[in-house]
C-alpha cells in the first residue's frame, strides 16, 4: 500500500463530484423557474396591452402581473428544491457514473459497495483488497469537473430570449399602462382626476376648449376654460397637450401609420365643416345630436347612421357595432359643439321632433339636397317601430357609423372584436365604462377628408 | 453513509500488497498460457477460455472439425497445469463401467476371493473425452455424476474423484453419422463450449513451419494442482457488484421466451433461454475472466467476454429461428447489451 490515504481522495472526488451534481441541477431548476416566471409575466402583460383578445386578464394590474410571476417563482424553486432533494444520487451511483465514464471497468462501484459493507479487517479476501489497492491507484482517474461538467443549463438561451423579448414589450409599450393607470390625470397640475372613470384619458371633453378657441365660438371656449363647469359631467379637464402627446405616443409606436393617421384637429375640422355643410337647411331649434348624426352620415361620401337603441344587450350591441364596421366614432358632445358652433342659415327644412328622433324616411332623404344624397338610402324600422335609424350603404371604404357613446355598455366594448380599427384610440378609454370617450378613427386611410 | 473500510492500515506498509500477491499469482497463469501458447498456435481465445474454466472448475466442450488441434490443445494444457491426464476414445460400443471402472474378482495369497473396484480411465484430473458424441446416452450419462458431483458411484460405493477434475470434450460437428446427440441435460454440464475456428494464413503457416519439423514442441510445466485449487478459491472471491448482478439477471430473464416484457424477437425465435446454472456460469466465468486479464472485480467487459463459449450451449434456438438464420451468438450479445445499457444509472 503505498497512501493509506488514497481511498480517502477517492471519496473526496465522488463527494465533490455529488455537490457539483446538486449544483448543476440547482441551477437547471432555478433558471427553469425563471423562464417560466418570465413567461407568465410577459404573457400577463401581454395580455394587459391586449384585453380586446384577452378580457379576462383586465382584472389584473401591473403589480398582479409581478405578484403571479413571483408566485411561479416561487413555486418553481420549491419543485426545484424537492427535485434535488430527491434525486440526488448517493456515493455509489456516483462511483457507477465515474465507472463508465472514466471506463473504469466497475472497479470503483464494486469497491465502494464492498468497503461500505463492512467486512471484519480479517475477513477481506485477498482480491478484495488487491481490488481495493487497485482502485487507489486508479483514483487519480476521476476527475469531478469531467464527471459533473457545470455549464450554462440549456433552458438558458430560451430565458434570454424571453427576457430580451419581455424587456422590449415593456420598454416599447408603457402607453397600454399609463392609459389604465390614470397617472397622466393626476400627475397634470391644476387638474383633478374625473371621478367614476379615471381610465377616460381621452374624454371628450378634451377638445372642447379646443375646438371653441378654433370655431371662435365663445360659449364653447368657456366651457373649456371653466373646467369644473356644471355641464361638464366629469367635473374636470384635460389639458389638449395631454392628448396630444398620447396620440403622438401612439402614432410613434405605429409608424407605419404615421402617414394616414389624421390629427385630433385635422379630425375636428373635418367634422365641423362637414357639419356646416350638412345642417343648412335644419332650423337652430331642431339641431339635436340625432338629427345632426343623421345629416352627417348621409353624406355621399360616408356610411350610415345606426345609433344602438339602449334596451339591446350588450351582445347585440357588440354584433351591431361589428357588422357596421363603423370607422368613425364621436362623442356627442362633439356633435353638441359641432352644431353650436355651426352659423349655418335654416333653409326651412321640415322640422324633426326632439327626443327620440325619428329616423329619415326615403322621402325626407329623397328631399335632401343633392350634395348630401345617399347612394342608397332606406329606412330600418321607422315601419315597424321598433329600430329607429337610417343606414345608408356607401361604398365599404367609406362607411362610418356614428354612436352614442353613452348608451354602450363595457360589456359590448369589451366584446367588440379586436382589430386594426379599435386597437389604438379605443383602446384608451374603454376600459372603464364607455360613457364618454372621444373621436376615434380607424387606421383606414382617407377616411376623414379635410374640406 | 458509513465510511468505506478499506482503509489501509499501517501494518499493511511494510508488507507486500495483496495486488502484488495475487499480481505473482496471476503471472503464472499468464506463464502457462504463454507455454500453451508455444504448442498450440493461434488459438489463443480458446487456450484462455480453457483456462478461465480451470480456474472456476468448469468443464469444458470442445467443438471443431478433425485436425484443428483439440486434442493436442487439452493434452498440452494438462501438461502445462501438471494435472494427471487420461484419454477416453468415445465409440458406440464403450460401455459406462469402461470409463467409471469396474468391481473386478480379486483372489489374495490365502486363495480367498475378494471383489475390488479398478478405477476406470475417469480418476484423473484432467479426462479428455474424445468425440463424446460417438458414445451412446448410456455412456455418456455416466460422465454426469463425474462431472457434476466429482464421484463415481460403483457396486453401491462412492469414489471420489481427483482434484481438480475437468472433462474436456471434444466433439465434430460435422461428420453427424453414428453419432448421439448429447443431451441438454448433458450439455448443460459443461461450462464452456468452445469453438475451434480453422486457423487463419498466418497461423497455418506457423503450424506447418513449426510441427513439421524435426523439433518437437514438449510443453513445461508452469503449474499444479494446488496451484489450481487456489486460483479457483481466489476466483470465486472475486466481488461482483449488485447493479452488475442485477444486470446479469436482468439479461437472463430477458432471454426466456416466457418470461414477462421480453422482446418479441426472444418470443419468437428462441427455444429455450438462459437457466439460472447459465446465469451462475456467465457470473463465475466473469470472474475467471477478471482475473484472467488482471482485475479483481466483475466488470461488463468481463462477461462480454465469456458470453458466447458460457451461454451458447445454453440457449437454443427454435425451428423458426434456425430457418430465418437468426444467430444465437448475435441474438445474446443484443440482449446483453439491452440488459447492461442503464447499467449507470
Amino acid at each position: 500500500m503505498d497512501s493509506p490515504s488514497v481511498s480517502e481522495s477517492l471519496l473526496i472526488r465522488l463527494r465533490a463530484s455529488r455537490v457539483r451534481l446538486v449544483l448543476r441541477r440547482s441551477l437547471e431548476g432555478l433558471v427553469w423557474a425563471a423562464l417560466a416566471s418570465l413567461s407568465v409575466f410577459g404573457f400577463l402583460e401581454l395580455g394587459r396591452y391586449l384585453n380586446p383578445v384577452l378580457p379576462w386578464l383586465s382584472f389584473l394590474s401591473a403589480e398582479g402581473a409581478s405578484a403571479v410571476a413571483l408566485g411561479v417563482l416561487a413555486v418553481g424553486l420549491i419543485t426545484t428544491w424537492i427535485r434535488v432533494r430527491r434525486t440526488t444520487p448517493d456515493l455509489l451511483t456516483i462511483a457507477r457514473r465515474a465507472d463508465v465514464r472514466f471506463e473504469l471497468d466497475e472497479r470503483l462501484s464494486t469497491a465502494l459497495e464492498f468497503g461500505m459493507a463492512g467486512p471484519a479487517r480479517e475477513d477481506v479476501s485477498p482480491v478484495l483488497l488487491a481490488l481495493f489497492q487497485d482502485v487507489a491507484e486508479h483514483a487519480d482517474q476521476v476527475h469531478p469537473r469531467v464527471l459533473v461538467p457545470l455549464s450554462m443549463p440549456r433552458p438558458t438561451w430560451y430565458l434570454m430570449t424571453v427576457g430580451a423579448a419581455v424587456l422590449a414589450f415593456e420598454l416599447t409599450a408603457p402607453l397600454s399602462r399609463s392609459a389604465t393607470a390614470a397617472a397622466p390625470l393626476s400627475m397634470t397640475p391644476g387638474i383633478e382626476a374625473p371621478q367614476g372613470t379615471p381610465e377616460a384619458v381621452l374624454d371628450a371633453e378634451v377638445l372642447i376648449p379646443s375646438e371653441g378657441e378654433r370655431t371662435g365660438d365663445p360659449s364653447v371656449r368657456d366651457r373649456g376654460e371653466a373646467g369644473s363647469a356644471p355641464s361638464d359631467p366629469l367635473g374636470a379637464t384635460l389639458a389638449l397637450d395631454d392628448f396630444e402627446a398620447t396620440a403622438a405616443r401612439l402614432v410613434e409606436r405605429q409608424p407605419e401609420q404615421r402617414q394616414r393617421l389624421p390629427t385630433s384637429e385635422e379630425i375636428g375640422e373635418a367634422q365641423s365643416e362637414r357639419v356646416r355643410r350638412l345642417i343648412a337647411g335644419i332650423r337652430e331649434s331642431e339641431r339635436e345630436r340625432e338629427a345632426m348624426a343623421e345629416i352627417m352620415v348621409v353624406d355621399p361620401d360616408d356610411g350610415a347612421y345606426n345609433p344602438p337603441e339602449p334596451s339591446w344587450t350588450e351582445s347585440l350591441l357588440a354584433t351591431a357595432l361589428e357588422r357596421e364596421r363603423g370607422r368613425l366614432m364621436m362623442d356627442d358632445d362633439v356633435l353638441r359643439i359641432s352644431l353650436g358652433s355651426s352659423s349655418g342659415s335654416d333653409s326651412g327644412g321640415e322640422a324633426r321632433p326632439g327626443g327620440a328622433s325619428p329616423p329619415l324616411t326615403g322621402s325626407q332623404v329623397d328631399d335632401l339636397p343633392s350634395e348630401v344624397s345617399p347612394s342608397q338610402a332606406f329606412d330600418l324600422g321607422s315601419g315597424q317601430g321598433s329600430r329607429p335609424g337610417v343606414q345608408v350603404e356607401a361604398p365599404p371604404e367609406e362607411r362610418f357609423t356614428v354612436v352614442r357613446a353613452t348608451q354602450i355598455p363595457e360589456g359590448a366594448w369589451r366584446r367588440f372584436p379586436e382589430d386594426s380599427r379599435t386597437s389604438d384610440f379605443l383602446g384608451l378609454s374603454y376600459r372603464g365604462v364607455a360613457s364618454r370617450y372621444f373621436l376615434s378613427l380607424t387606421q383606414q386611410p382617407n377616411e376623414v377628408e379635410r374640406p | 453513509m458509513t465510511n468505506p473500510t478499506f482503509e489501509v492500515t499501517a501494518a499493511d506498509r511494510g508488507q507486500e500488497s495483496p495486488a502484488r500477491i495475487l499480481d505473482r499469482e496471476l503471472d503464472q497463469l499468464q506463464q502457462a498460457r504463454t507455454a500453451t501458447s508455444q504448442v498450440v498456435f493461434g488459438n489463443e481465445q480458446a487456450v484462455d477460455h480453457i483456462l478461465i474454466s480451470l480456474m472456476c472448475g468448469g468443464h469444458v466442450l470442445l467443438e471443431g472439425a478433425p485436425g484443428l488441434g483439440k486434442t493436442l490443445l487439452v493434452r498440452t494444457i494438462g501438461a502445462v497445469c501438471g494435472l494427471s491426464f487420461s484419454r477416453i476414445q468415445f465409440t458406440p460400443d464403450l460401455m459406462p463401467a469402461d470409463i467409471t471402472g469396474t468391481m473386478v474378482l480379486l483372489q489374495d495369497e490365502t486363495g480367498k476371493t475378494h471383489t475390488s473396484f479398478q478405477p476406470g480411465p475417469i480418476f484423473a484430473q484432467m479426462v479428455l473425452t474424445d468425440e463424446i458424441n460417438r458414445a451412446t446416452p448410456k455412456t455418456q450419462s455416466a460422465l454426469l455424476e463425474a462431472m457434476q458431483e466429482g464421484t463415481v458411484t460403483a457396486a453401491g460405493r462412492v469414489h471420489t474423484l481427483p482434484k481438480p477434475f475437468f472433462v474436456m470434450a471434444t466433439q465434430n460437428p460435422i461428420e453427424m453419422e453414428g453419432t448421439y446427440l448429447l443431451p441438454e441435460a448433458q450439455i448443460d454440464r459443461f461450462f464452456f463450449k468452445v469453438d475451434m475456428p480453422y486457423p487463419p494464413e498466418g497461423v497455418l503457416d506457423t503450424i506447418l513451419e513449426k510441427t513439421t519439423g524435426s523439433q518437437e514442441n514438449t510443453p513445461s510445466r508452469i503449474l499444479s494442482a494446488e496451484d489450481i485449487l487456489h486460483l479457483q478459491t481466489l476466483t470465486r472471491a472475486v466481488p461482483l457488484a449488485t447493479h452488475v448482478r442485477h444486470a446479469v439477471v436482468r439479461f437472463v430473464l430477458a432471454t426466456q421466451p416466457s418470461g414477462r416484457n421480453v422482446s418479441e424477437s426472444v418470443k419468437r425465435y428462441i427455444r429455450f433461454g438462459i437457466t439460472p446454472r447459465g446465469g451462475q456460469a456467465l457470473v463465475l466465468a466473469a470472474k475467471g475472466h477478471a482475473m484472467m486479464h488482471g482485475r479483481f472485480n466483475v466488470s461488463v467487459k468481463d462477461l462480454r467476454g465469456v458470453l458466447r463459449p458460457a451461454l451458447r450451449h445454453r440457449f437454443r434456438l427454435n425451428f423458426e429461428g434456425v430457418a430465418e438464420g437468426i444467430s444465437s451468438d448475435d441474438l445474446l450479445e443484443e440482449l446483453f447489451d439491452q440488459a447492461v445499457a442503464t447499467l449507470a444509472e
